[in-house]
């Protein structure tokens, strides 16, 4: 993917400021342009109610509200019908794994963020998107 | 009754690999297992400790103490900050929190695949006279990282010790 106008925008949610920066260093790496950031599901949700985005990243744990409980709220409303939730965590099990994506996780990332297995895993959101999008077209049509 | 040292060294394998795997490959740096003897021990100066705790409701606990090199800190940082922020030690703290919690995250997650039920507190920076796990029966695990000038550098301790009274603490 290159950076153009049309790069997705995307939100990344996560308490801590490095992993936001692992996650913006490597969306950047793979020509996303449009990235803003939030340490909080309280700052995430002010972000959201003055823009729309396309893929929210977000850590499953945090003070406050937990990222998880903050995806099932947005999944309850129609206008995130069409957004990608990826569950960015250090939770491994399996089990954390089937219920994120239960919820409405698009995709779910095992911290540490790695290169290649984080690019592989945007490709298919990327995919799930362009898929999502012409079902859309379909609809509107 | 619990199998104390197979958890033992299971824990020491995940936390062995999960550092490395998240040093080198997360955040871009060049840290590798060592023995007790490798690495050049860090100064008191620029040292940061994050602690965690493991907590079963059945009784077991599992705390850990990590002990980072300010200078190893403060190197991943700069690859993600411009100079006067990576200096901060809030950026360091965070850093080394980070590291802790996926470290310990993975821990919990090789425990519990053996059927345990544990839970994990979130990661806290804590001041050497203040830290909440002396004199447990600790394990010692050592990493030292490369530090561009041909030495290999003491990076990081973690400390861990296990038992089976319900509060966790030694």
């Amino acid at each position: 993917m290159a950076a153009t106008p049309s790069s997705p925008a995307v939100l990344v949610i996560d308490d801590h400021m490095i992993i936001r920066q692992v996650v913006e260093q490597n969306l950047k790496n793979m020509g996303f342009a449009d990235i803003d950031t939030a340490g909080s599901a309280a700052e995430a949700l002010e972000r959201m109610a003055v823009r729309n985005y396309d893929i929210i990243f977000v850590d499953w744990i945090m003070p406050g509200k937990s990222g998880y409980a903050l995806m099932q709220e947005c999944r309850e409303e129609r206008k995130f019908d069409d957004v990608a939730f990826v569950m960015v965590t250090s939770e491994s099990d399996e089990r954390h794994m089937i219920e994120a994506l239960k919820a409405g996780a698009t995709s779910y990332i095992i911290k540490p963020v790695l290169s290649n297995v984080f690019s592989e895993k945007v490709k298919k959101v990327l995919d799930w998107l362009a898929k999502r999008g012409q079902k859309s077209d379909v609809q509107s049509a | 009754m619990l199998n104390m040292s197979g958890m033992k060294t299971d824990i020491s394998g995940v936390v062995q690999s999960t550092v490395v795997e998240t040093f080198n490959g997360m955040l871009g740096q060049n840290v590798v297992s060592a023995d007790e003897r490798g690495g050049a021990a860090a100064g008191d100066d620029g040292r940061i400790y994050a602690c965690l705790l493991l907590d079963q409701a059945r009784g077991a606990s599992a705390n850990f103490c990590f002990t980072f090199d300010g200078k190893l800190l403060a190197r991943t940082a700069a690859r993600f900050y411009p100079p006067e922020q990576a200096r901060e030690k809030t950026v360091q703290e965070d850093i080394a929190c980070a590291i802790a919690n996926i470290v310990g995250s993975k821990v919990k997650s090789c425990l519990n695949k053996y059927g345990h039920d544990f839970e994990m507190t979130v990661p806290f920076v804590a001041e050497p006279a203040a830290l909440p796990f002396k004199g447990c029966d600790t394990i010692h695990l050592h990493f030292s990282w490369n530090d561009n000038a041909g030495a290999g550098a003491r990076g990081l301790v973690v400390d861990f010790g296990m038992d089976q009274r319900p509060t966790g603490n030694c």
